[in-house]
């Protein structure tokens, strides 16, 4: 089975006035790197925190390997929120104890090579680094596992350049044939080098879902350009 | 899975856990410490010391022990939910919400440790009163008279009630170890129940659980009082009940609550 994820007829409103993400059907094949594009408010992290089961769908349904969202997918499903989700009184090493514990496909050797390259100090509390450093640790964590699916909403937003160039190099590097990451992003230009696919969307709808070659064959643009002149102000 | 959950949730509790059991052990001293001035001893009759600022402390220093006392006891309490609310329902619930375990298994995983901690101090609350209880006998009642022939008059007292009112000393005793373990995971299920209900409306949702959790606990007391009303006139069985009916609701309370929890973080889960 190829697909990895299946969205079908997926709504999520918050109250009647606000309808963050409406009738999205989707299917994603395992083995690529997707962009999931849009403004502000377009639902994009609505629908990661559905994949994730931190909301809870008003209508429709989520698949992730032929399961739907629980246990079993998150066993499997590596996700990077857009905020700082850990314990500021915990160590770096601490946290890589408790992710040693509870996920079976975290490698702590990879872990701590990449702490290293990215010169983050493991005795240090969590508390004590700033933004960008957790940011990077939080993304470590998330990329020092072997899951089936990656989900990294706005990884690169709060990293210099300097690292942006590293964390993508991770992503090509642990590209792994039956894995699939999802990148939700503003910054198009850092991402769209490894991209395969993108999802466009726009006031919780789809607007496209497509290749990323098909749309350089197609319209004669970058993705970056492209999505600009889709969602011109 | 949730043995290593509870080895977590251990291991994020117990500095603030052993903080709070240390500061018991201060308290205890202090209650000790207020017994020994002169103005007690004078009490039993062997001494004419009379009233200095060693008193005036000493008394303040009562005061302080109760004080802190109910601090410790409520510090706990709001420790535990405050630290429920944010590995729950804030940014931590981010973590906590995409582990590979059951919602049952983390929710039992926070309750079990939460009780157990609340459970110690309430352990460390009734030692210190003992103590307290000890020191102050030793102090007040005369010379040759030992805590241990206090305790027995105390409960010489309450056989003495039995054979008077109908009211059951052994009953009474055991309900209340068993409330008090049992109490000591039901509170906290209350507490989560309470700030998980909070989470069903919009906004201002911390503040919504605080409100539920007070509602919660004025229904109870209505609840014993309305059930107790229709007990009995007779003041031994009367006080035998309020017991049992107070640990019974609060069980019901707790199960119903942790059914409320459950459906919440499995169907209504919707975190900022």
């Amino acid at each position: 089975m190829n697909e990895l994820i299946e969205i079908t007829g997926l709504t999520k409103a918050y109250d009647a006035n606000h309808v963050a993400v409406n009738n999205v059907s989707l299917t994603l094949p395992r083995g690529k790197i997707v962009g999931l594009l849009g403004p502000n408010g377009s639902g994009k992290t609505t629908l990661i925190k559905m994949l994730n089961g931190l909301l809870t769908p008003t209508q429709g349904s989520i698949r992730i390997g032929g399961q739907p969202v629980g246990v079993e997918t998150k066993a499997h499903v590596a996700y990077l929120p857009d905020r700082t989700y850990l314990s500021g009184n915990k160590k770096v090493t601490q946290i890589l104890d408790f992710f040693c514990d509870f996920y079976a496909d975290f490698s702590r050797e990879r872990a701590v090579g990449m702490l290293q390259s990215l010169g983050v100090d493991p005795n240090a509390r969590m508390g004590t680094l700033s933004k960008g450093t957790k940011e990077k640790v939080q993304l470590i964590l998330v990329m020092s596992r072997q899951a089936d699916l990656y989900i990294l909403d706005e990884p690169i937003a709060g990293v210099d350049p300097a690292a942006r160039d590293y964390i993508l190099r991770t992503i090509l590097n642990n590209y792994d044939p039956n894995a699939t990451v999802l990148i939700s992003t503003h910054l198009i230009g850092d991402v769209e080098q490894v991209l395969d696919e993108v999802i466009f969307m726009r006031y919780g709808h789809l607007v496209l879902y497509t290749s990323v070659d098909n749309i350089r064959e197609r319209h004669g643009k970058s993705v970056d350009a492209y999505f600009r002149e889709v969602f011109a102000c | 899975m949730l043995g290593k959950l509870i080895k977590h949730e251990w291991k994020g509790t117990y500095r603030m856990g052993c903080l709070m059991l240390g500061a018991m052990a201060v308290v205890t001293f202090l209650g000790w410490l207020s017994f020994q001035a002169p103005v007690w001893k004078s009490m039993n009759g062997g001494s004419q010391a009379s009233f200095g600022w060693l008193d005036i402390f000493s008394m303040f220093t009562v005061m302080i022990y109760a004080m802190l006392l109910v601090c410790v006891t409520f510090g706990i309490k709001v420790y535990l939910g405050v630290r429920f609310y944010r590995t729950m329902y804030t940014d931590e619930g981010y973590l906590t919400h995409t582990l590979p375990a059951t919602k049952n298994q983390i929710l039992a995983s926070k309750i079990l440790v939460s009780g157990l901690w609340t459970l110690f101090i309430l352990l460390s609350v009734y030692l210190s009163l003992f103590l307290l209880v000890c020191s102050m006998v030793w102090t007040v009642v005369p010379e040759g008279y030992l805590p241990a022939d206090f305790f027995s008059a105390v409960w010489e007292m309450m056989g003495e009630l039995e054979s008077v009112f109908g009211f059951s000393a052994s009953h009474f005793v055991g309900i209340w170890i068993i409330a008090s373990v049992v109490g000591a995971f039901t509170s906290n299920a209350i507490l989560f129940g309470a700030i998980s209900l909070g989470q069903l409306v919009s906004r201002a949702r911390l503040f919504m659980g605080i409100l539920y959790y007070i509602l919660i606990l004025v229904a109870e007391q209505m609840l014993v009082s309305l059930f107790r009303s229709f007990a009995t006139n007779n003041i031994g069985i009367y006080l035998n009940i309020n017991t049992d009916i107070r640990f019974l609701i609060d069980l019901l309370t707790a199960a119903a609550l942790y059914g409320a929890m459950y459906f919440i973080t499995s169907r209504k889960l919707n975190l900022a």
